[in-house]
């Protein structure tokens, strides 16, 4: 069956307009579409980017709800604006399709070459992990890490790794999202990994993807931000270049002497300055990685000097 | 997590009734979004909303996770029911037979005051109201 989208092209102060002219049409389920363009940073948790200046208000229908509606929506058009100032209506045909699974085909399997290779696997498909790889499932939905993202794999393989060499008794994946790296961790062999997100979604998120790999024991997930009782031996950050510079000190104060952080969610462009603000809160870069305009880096918390093993 | 948007959408829904059919399936869809995640979580979140319009803010991030906040309903669906005129069947009206009050609208600008592109409290009120009477609703005591 064929399916219409008829849309009105508006500017913010005229979207209240459009859903009012198809509300008179008899169409109560509009959708309204923002113009994003670019990808925009969201400010931060909470705090949603403000909204673009324009919009598209489009109603999805079938052609036969669409031939008995259009007259009244240009009727309404003109009611709503000013003499020859309403928007025109554009129409085109999409495809219907089952809607329920339309989003398989934008989440294929994930491999991230690292020490020991990583996959994320989505619940659609099958897959049989060969040569020591490490299989994630991960179901995509209501928080962030489905490993689409560059500084999620990026993550991962310095996560892969940081563990090819040590296993760290304890681990702290601060802003868990989908709870990806903190279930890798676990997966690779940590024995102990608490995930933190202030986000209440992300944390359901991430207690349905430990169940879903079966490692749900050995890791603890809390809303919340660095717990305070406790020193970590790996810190896993993906958060943002402001997050990362805000929170340096912090991150330092919860790592154990030696411990390491691998920190991810930052471009390439702001590299140095979170590198900096690391180094002045007492970590001693190590390693980076990047992809695209992304980056990661791991550093290790250098000891107070009466720790050291000096002669 | 390194959260930059890709896609901003405003569904307007009735609570508790999200479905993938039209407009959630083809406008979520066109994005790669998990389109039965929505629908549980808004039907949660907006089982007591039932028989209103609840629009949802769909924010859908760059790789496909989303986040999504409710909104005030239209001004429009907010006039038709202060003028105590039922939305019925989807028939359509070119325009609606009621009035609001002054006192009404005053309420409604409140309400979407937080959603309109107007500066104060008086400027939604002229916006509300100019709504009101493009939709056939009078506005008087």
């Amino acid at each position: 069956m064929k399916l219409l989208r008829a849309a009105l092209a508006v500017d913010a102060a005229g979207v209240e307009r459009a859903i009012a002219a198809f509300e008179l049409a008899g169409v109560f389920d509009s959708a309204v579409e923002w113009e994003v363009g670019e990808p925009v940073e969201e400010p931060s948790w909470g705090q949603p980017a403000p909204l673009p200046e324009r919009a598209e208000v489009a109603a999805y229908l079938a052609p036969q709800r669409w031939q008995e509606i259009s007259a009244d929506l240009a009727a309404a058009l003109a009611r709503l604006w000013p003499p020859n100032a309403a928007p025109d209506i554009a129409v085109r045909e999409i495809p219907q399709r089952d809607w329920r699974t339309a989003w398989h085909e934008h989440f294929d399997l994930v491999r991230i070459p690292a020490a020991r290779t990583i996959v994320i696997r989505p619940p659609h498909l099958a897959y049989e992990p060969s040569g020591g790889e490490l299989v994630i499932d991960l179901a995509p939905g209501l928080a962030f890490g489905t490993g689409q993202h560059q500084s999620t794999r990026l993550a991962l393989a310095l996560l892969a790794d940081a563990l090819a060499d040590a296993q760290p008794p304890q681990v702290l994946d601060l802003g868990t999202g989908s709870g990806i790296l903190a279930v890798a961790a676990a997966k690779l062999g940590a024995p102990a990994v608490t995930a933190v997100d202030i986000d209440p979604l992300a944390v359901d998120a991430a207690r349905d993807t430990a169940r879903r790999n079966r490692v749900a024991d050995r890791i603890t997930i809390q809303r919340g931000s660095i717990p305070a009782s406790r020193r970590y031996d790996l810190i896993l950050a993906n958060l943002t270049a402001d997050l990362l510079q805000n929170l340096a000190s912090e991150l330092a104060a919860a790592a154990s002497p030696g411990g390491r952080l691998v920190a991810a969610g930052f471009l390439t462009s702001r590299r140095a300055e979170v590198a900096a603000a690391l180094e002045s809160a007492g970590f001693q870069m190590l390693n980076t990685r990047t992809e695209d305009e992304w980056c990661a880096l791991t550093a290790a918390k250098i000891p107070p000097r009466h720790d050291r093993n000096l002669c | 997590m390194a959260k930059r948007v890709r896609a901003v959408l405003t569904l307007q829904l009735e609570g508790g009734k999200a479905s993938p059919a039209p407009p959630v399936g083809p406008a979520l869809g066109q994005h790669g979004v998990s389109i039965m995640d929505f629908v549980k979580s808004y039907n949660e979140r907006t089982a007591n909303k039932a028989g209103e319009i609840a629009p949802a803010q769909i924010t859908i991030f760059e790789d496909r996770s989303f986040s999504f906040e409710l909104k005030t309903a239209p001004a429009s669906d907010l006039i038709r029911r202060a003028a105590g005129l039922s939305k019925g069947s989807a028939e359509p009206r070119r325009e609606l037979a009621g009035s609001i009050t002054p006192a009404q609208v005053r309420e409604i600008a409140q309400t979407k005051m937080p959603d309109l592109n107007a500066n104060d409290i008086e400027a939604a009120m002229l916006m509300i109201a100019g709504t009101a009477r493009s939709m056939g609703v009078e506005v008087k005591d």
